[in-house]
This record gives structure tokens, sequence and C-alpha cells, in this order.
């Protein structure tokens, strides 16, 4: 009877066809875990929050008066004093803050006075502030104060203001509070400043300069080049002084997480996840390798894509990355994520997806993420995909690829057939040559890209559709002219 | 004997679940249904859909100059989800669109609106006999299959708060009519907006009304179905006056006195005041007497010079004129 029923089992399931297997990696709801999680810690630490007594507004204002018209060690008094007042003077002080009429010396010492106070309303307050306030010169005194408080958890809140931030002053004292927890990602902005607008203004370039100095002697970094270098690299020898992320600074880090799912239909509140998630340091790969299981596909794609914006800072996600590749879900961006995250491990895994029965998107994908890794190994796989049978953008992410393994010269044909192809992406076909040419270093190919340069529109100018049409028939041009001596040399 | 009989009984028994299996079991499709590696491989069978796409702005999604300088060459690869964006049918209709790696250069394109998950097409008709096997799919008529995009910057939401939500007019029957307005010439896949001044013109309708000494405008949105302008930050209107030019005398250079736009995210200083669909707004005008007034629409809100007053939009690239008024006491 048994044989019967297993016969007839396999019966059925031969004339039906087989279900698809369970997707290799097993999908939980990893985010809200983790939110439950840190809610429960932080519960436990931080108890019940005694009422705040009630604070006169004439004492909090007379605070602010004598911190915003005194120097030296008289400013310890009314900081002291408003930390005995705590939470009943927040409102007050906030009030005072934004307050139009008031001297913008005062508004700026009730800053500083939230800062004391410290606790969660108070720097509530400043945030909004730093992130509400219309007058930059409030948002930077905002951003000196949340720095005084010390406090990491406001970091992903001050990342996501200076993804917008235009005011020169707010972002060094963002970058100033950023780096005072243990986050450098400011220094890019910093830079971005002092390369920028400094050179007009020599007291805005003297404070640039000077920050610079000092966080990267509090960073223990020996100079302002090496600080940011560290940072950029994830710090693989660890010389930067390492800060733990407090509970509530991975609570938030979570919550940004789970901004990235299909729940929420805006792509700001999206990006703005990305950006902050790529820029809260090394110890975020974890919980972003932890969400490429979660439940929601969106939260998947998204967290490999914060790993990739990472780059080399997110290393350590390489092998949950290539366990990514089975997901099919997600196979594209780990893929995309294991070139930009430099995981060499990866080169055998991604290479086999270039292979002929691969999903086209994975194929381009694989392909392009094989380019950036840039191991000699890939190239024989990739000159495959050059053959004009295969589909075009497979052809071109391959000869992208080439070239930034080296191998440009080998494919110098398909980088010209590629300029002219009707459907190429032709802004990726002249970067493609021109990192070609840069590569050398032969009299033909630095005066060719002199010449092909000299198309360029000036910096700063967008150039009109005929005007793009116009260069790259040039550069087609100036191309097809110099490819045999290129190719002799 | 008894183990033959046992035999006999399973083997009937087998043929018996073989042919209940066969009755019941899934039908299987004659052939896989094609997939799509390139928009270009639907230009043999439509070429005017592909013309007409290939002269659109979903077509330049990606290649478009202010879009590759804007994006800093998609660097800033926000931009992609929406640029390059994985078919709408996969990852769903009212869903937020995902980024895609393959044919980025294509934008917007054929497959992003017609590939089915799985392979296959989504059609206006079952057609099993085409070579790329179309299935009647309603849902491509949906305003929120236009969503996934376009509602990131709630021109969908706008369009519900409308009257035409109502009466069911809705974002096909502007931006992508019928060819001569007949349903059996298909539809026109150019998808005109906001490039298209003509579409922009019939938005919008300026008048001046005379009160006491001075006017007041009146802009009244008569025809969007959506705010005037939608879209935030990437456009904005403008209203620029100057007193009327004596015959013969050189025309006083305009002056702006009114601006409709939505802030970007890091504009903490400017109010959203887009013209709601059916809304009329009036506008003090700071000039008396015989002036002229004049409606901007301008594809990015950012003039060369950062002061309203120097504000000067003959002859921008940018600035679009909508309508012009001349009015007298």
């Amino acid at each position: 009877m048994r044989l019967g029923l297993t016969a007839a089992a396999l019966v059925w399931t031969l004339a039906c066809g087989t279900e698809a297997p369970d997707p290799p990696t097993a999908h939980r709801q990893v985010v809200a875990e983790a939110l439950a999680e840190l809610d429960a810690l932080l519960a436990g630490e931080e108890g019940a929050r005694p009422t705040p007594a009630a604070v006169e507004p004439e004492h909090v204002s007379g605070l602010v008066g004598m911190l915003a018209h005194s120097s030296g060690r008289e400013r310890e008094l009314p900081l002291e004093e408003v930390r005995l007042l705590g939470a009943g003077a927040t409102p007050l002080l906030a009030a005072i803050a934004t307050e139009s009429g008031r001297a913008e010396v005062e508004r700026a010492a009730a800053c500083e006075l939230l800062a004391a106070v410290g606790d969660e309303a108070a720097l509530e307050q400043l945030l909004t502030l730093f992130e509400r306030a219309p007058e930059g010169w409030l948002r930077a005194n905002a951003a000196y104060a949340l720095e005084l408080a010390g406090s990491d958890w406001v970091v992903p809140r001050v990342i996501a203001r200076l993804k917008y931030e235009k005011h020169p002053e707010t972002i060094v004292w963002a970058t100033s509070c950023l780096s005072s927890v243990g986050n450098h990602s400011g220094l890019e902005g910093l830079w971005g400043v002092r390369n920028t607008l400094a050179g007009a203004d020599p007291a805005l370039l003297a404070l640039v300069d000077e920050r610079l100095v000092a966080l990267a002697a509090a960073a223990g970094a020996d100079d302002p080049d090496e600080h940011f270098r560290l940072w950029a690299t994830g710090d693989p020898s660890a010389r930067l002084v390492a800060a733990s992320p407090s509970p509530r600074l991975r609570r938030a880090a979570w919550e940004r997480i789970s901004h990235l799912s299909g729940e929420h239909f805006q792509l700001r509140g999206v990006d703005d996840a990305r950006f902050v998630l790529a820029r809260l340091g090394t110890w975020i790969v974890d919980p972003l390798c932890r969400a490429l299981s979660d439940r929601d596909p969106y939260i998947r794609v998204h967290a490999a894509q914060c790993l990739e914006r990472m780059g080399a800072r997110a290393v350590s996600a390489g092998p949950a990355l290539v366990t990514a590749l089975a997901d099919p879900g997600l196979a594209t961006e780990a893929a995309a994520a294991l070139g930009s995250v430099a995981y060499p491990a990866a080169e055998p895994a991604l290479r086999e997806l270039l292979g002929p029965g691969v999903d086209h998107e994975l194929r381009v994908a694989a392909a392009r993420s094989l380019g950036t890794l840039g191991l000699p190994a890939s190239t024989a796989a990739l000159e495959v995909l050059v053959d004009p049978a295969e589909p075009l953008d497979l052809r071109q992410a391959a000869a992208t690829a080439l070239v930034e393994l080296g191998a440009g010269d080998r494919i110098a044909t398909v980088l010209l057939a590629l300029l002219a192809e009707e459907g190429a992406d032709r802004a990726l076909a002249e970067a493609g040559v021109e990192a070609w040419l840069a590569s050398r270093s032969d009299g033909a190919a630095v005066s060719l890209l002199e010449r092909w340069r000299a198309l360029a529109p000036p910096p700063g100018i967008i150039p009109s559709s005929e005007q793009v049409l116009e260069r790259q028939r040039g550069r087609v041009e100036l191309l097809a002219e110099a490819l045999g001596e290129l190719v002799a040399n | 004997m008894r183990g033959l009989r046992a035999g006999l009984g399973a083997l009937v028994g087998l043929l018996g679940l073989w042919a209940l299996a066969a009755v019941f079991a899934p039908a299987r499709e004659a052939a896989p249904a094609r997939t799509f590696t390139s928009s270009r491989q639907c230009r043999e069978c439509h070429p005017q859909v592909y013309a007409e796409w290939e002269s659109s702005w979903h077509r330049e999604s990606w290649r478009d100059p202010d879009v590759v300088a804007l994006s800093n060459n998609f660097a800033n690869t926000d931009c992609i989800d929406c640029h390059a964006p994985r078919p709408v049918l996969e990852t769903g209709i009212g869903m937020r669109v995902l980024p895609r790696s393959s044919r980025r250069s294509e934008g917007v394109d054929c497959i992003s609106c017609h590939a089915l998950p799985g392979g296959g097409v989504a059609g206006t008709i079952d057609a099993p006999g085409a070579p790329c096997r179309p299935v009647a799919t309603l849902d491509l008529q949906r305003p929120d299959f236009c969503g996934g995009c376009h509602d990131q910057h709630q021109t969908v939401q706008q369009w519900k708060e409308s009257r035409y939500f109502d009466e069911g007019v809705s974002c096909m029957d502007c931006h992508m009519p019928f060819r001569e307005g007949d349903p059996n010439l298909g539809r026109d896949h150019r998808c005109l907006g906001g490039h298209d001044m003509d579409l922009v013109r019939s938005a919008v309708e300026l008048r001046g009304v005379r009160e006491g000494d001075g006017w007041v405008i009146e802009l009244e949105n008569v025809g969007a179905g959506h705010s005037f302008p939608t879209d935030e930050r990437s456009r904005a209107a403008d209203l620029f006056w100057r007193p009327a030019t004596v015959e013969g005398a050189t025309p006083a250079p305009w002056r702006h006195f009114y601006r409709i736009r939505s802030p970007y995210r890091h504009e903490v200083d400017i109010i959203d005041n887009l013209l709601a669909a059916h809304e009329t707004r009036r506008i003090p005008l700071p000039g008396q007497g015989a002036v002229e007034v004049a409606l901007y629409y301008r594809l990015t809100p950012y003039y060369a010079e950062a002061d309203p007053a120097l504000w000067n939009p003959v002859g921008d690239a940018n600035a679009f004129l909508v309508d012009r008024l001349e009015l007298s006491p």
C-alpha cells in the first residue's frame, strides 16, 4: 500500500512538474525584530522620566543674557545653572533660539544652553533648529551645540541634513559634530567647502583649515589628508580612534533601514536613508548584511545598494553579498555591490554569472562589477562578451570593464564601434575611450586625449542635445583617424 | 497469485492517477514567453510607436544633457530609480519603482512599461499569434501605473484631489491621447507633458482685473489635471510685469513679482504654492496704469542671478512664454 502511494505521488509529481525550490536565503522580518530588540533594551535603560519642574521664563532669559554677554570662566555659571534647571528650561530656550527679534548672540547662547541641558528633548530641539531654521548662522550654532552635547544618536539626522546643506559654516560645525562622536563622513563636504568656497573668504578658509587639523588630531590621524583617506577606505589598519555606537544610535540606524521598505512610497525618504546608511561607518555593515535577508524585497535591494555605496568600507560584507547572489530578487544589486566593496574572492562567482543562461540584467551587472573589481583573471571571460552577437548593453558593459582592467588596447576597434553604434550609451562609450586614452602614455594617445578633451563643454556649461551630438560626432572622427596609429603603438 | 493481483492493482491505480494527473495538471505553454533585452527589438513590428517613443522625453530620461549634468552623469545613483526603472509590472502597480542594471541608456522604454514578470509583454489585446504574444492588460491605463515615478512628486495625488478623478479623466486622456482621436489608431506614445508648450499653455488662463487704481492678476488652472506646474523643484512659473511700451520706445525690462514653485528638499525658506487643479489665484500687481504682464514657465527653477529683481526671462533657454497680457485702465 505504501509502495502504491509513493508511486502515485511520484507519478503526480512527474505529471504536474516540480515546484520551484525555496530561495536559498530564508527571508524573515529582520528589521522589525532588530527594532523590537533595541526598543526593549532602551526601555530597560531609560526607565520612567520624571516630570520636569516648572521654570520661570525670566530666569531662563537671564541665563541666556548672562551667557551671551560674558566670557571666560563666567560662562560656566549659566551653563551650570541651566543643568540644574534641567528639562523645564528646554521649551523656553527653544523659544528664545527661534525669536527673530532677539540678538543673534542671545539666540546662539540659547542653543548652547540647550546643549548643556543635554537630555533627549533638548537635543531634539537642537536637531529641529539644525534641520529647519531658515537662518544659516542659526543652523551653524545648532550644529556647534550638538557637538557640545556629545550624543552619537544625532548622527543619522546630522548626516541627512548635510546631504542638502549649502551654508558653509553649518557644514563646518556639522562635520565637527559628527567627527566628535567617531563619524567622519562630513569630511567630504568640508573639503568641498575648502576647495570651492573658502578661497574667496579668508576667515572661512582659516576656520576650515583649523577644523581639519583639529579633527584629524582628535581622530588619531597624522594630518587631514590621512584622516580623509582612512575614513574613505574603512580604516583597515584601525588607526582612527574607535567609537562604539550606542544603543540609541543603533536604533536610529535600524529605523533608517526600515525607511528602505516598500511600505514607504516616496523615494525622498529612501534616498535620505540610502545616503545616511552609506555614511554611518563600518559598524553599519553588519546590520545591512542582516537586512539582506529581510522579508521585504525593497529592504534587501536597498541594503545591498547601501553596501555598494560604502565602497571599500564595506569589504567585510563580501561573504554575505556572495550568498545574496543566490536570491533572484537581489542578485543584481549584490553583484554590483561586490565590485564596489572590492571583495576579490567574489571574482569566480561573478565570472560565472556572465554565462549565456543567466538573466540578462544579472549578466550586465556582473560584467560591470568585474570591471570595478579590476582583477586580470576576468579579462578572458569579458572579452568573449564583446562579440557582436551579444546584446548591445552587455557588450558595452564588458568593454567598459575591459578598459578598467587595462585591456583597452585589445578592444580598441570595439570602443570605436560603440562610440557610433545606434542605441549605445554614448556617454558611457565616450567615458570608456577617455579612460583608455588616459591609461596610455605614448605620444599618439596623449595628443588624441588633448584634442578629445578640447571638445568637452566648458565646466559648468550644460550643452544642448545638438551640441552633445556634434561633440560625439567629432570624437568619432578623431578616434577613427588616430586608431591605426594607436593600435600600432 | 496474491502478489500478481497486488501488482496488477498497483498498476491500474498508477494508470488511473496518471490519467487524473494528465487531466488536472496545469496547462503548459506551447512556447515560453519571449524576453527582451532592448526596446529596439520592438521597432520592426511597431515602427510608429517606436518612432513616437524615440522622440519622447521618456526616451531622453537617461541621456538628456540636463539630466546628465544634474545627476553628475548618474554618479548620483538615486536618480536611476526613475530614469531607468525596472518594468513596472515586475515591481507592481502603485509600488515604488526600482532601478535596473541593463539597457539604462534607453531610459523609460518599451520594456519598462510593457514587460510582464517572467517574460512576455502587456498590451491592449491578447494576440497569441504575434511574435511578442501580448496579453491584454487593462492595468496599463491606470494612473497608478504612471505613479511609481510620477507620484514621487505627488502628481497622481494632485489628480486624485481634482474633479478629473471623479469624472474619470485620467493621465492617458491628456498625455497619451488616441491618435487623431480614433481609438482604432492606438495611443500616442510621445507622452507629451511639461516640455510641450501647447499643452502647458492649455493648462492655465491669465487675466487682469481692475480693482481701484491698480490691477489684480488672476491665474486659473483650467486644463491641468494636477497642479501647475507639477513636479517638485524642477519646474517653476514666474509672473513678470513692466509698464506698457510707448510706440517706438525701447520696452522696459521685465520685473519679477510672483513665483509658483514647490521647494526642493533643502530649501527650508520656500513655501510650496503650486496652483492646484481648478484653482484661481489672485495676485496684486505692483504696477498701475497701462502695463504688460507675462507668465513664464521654467524647466529648471534657477536663474543665473540669485536676486529676483535681476531675473530676465527673455533669451533664457529654460524660460518659455506661456501667456502675455496688455492691460490698460
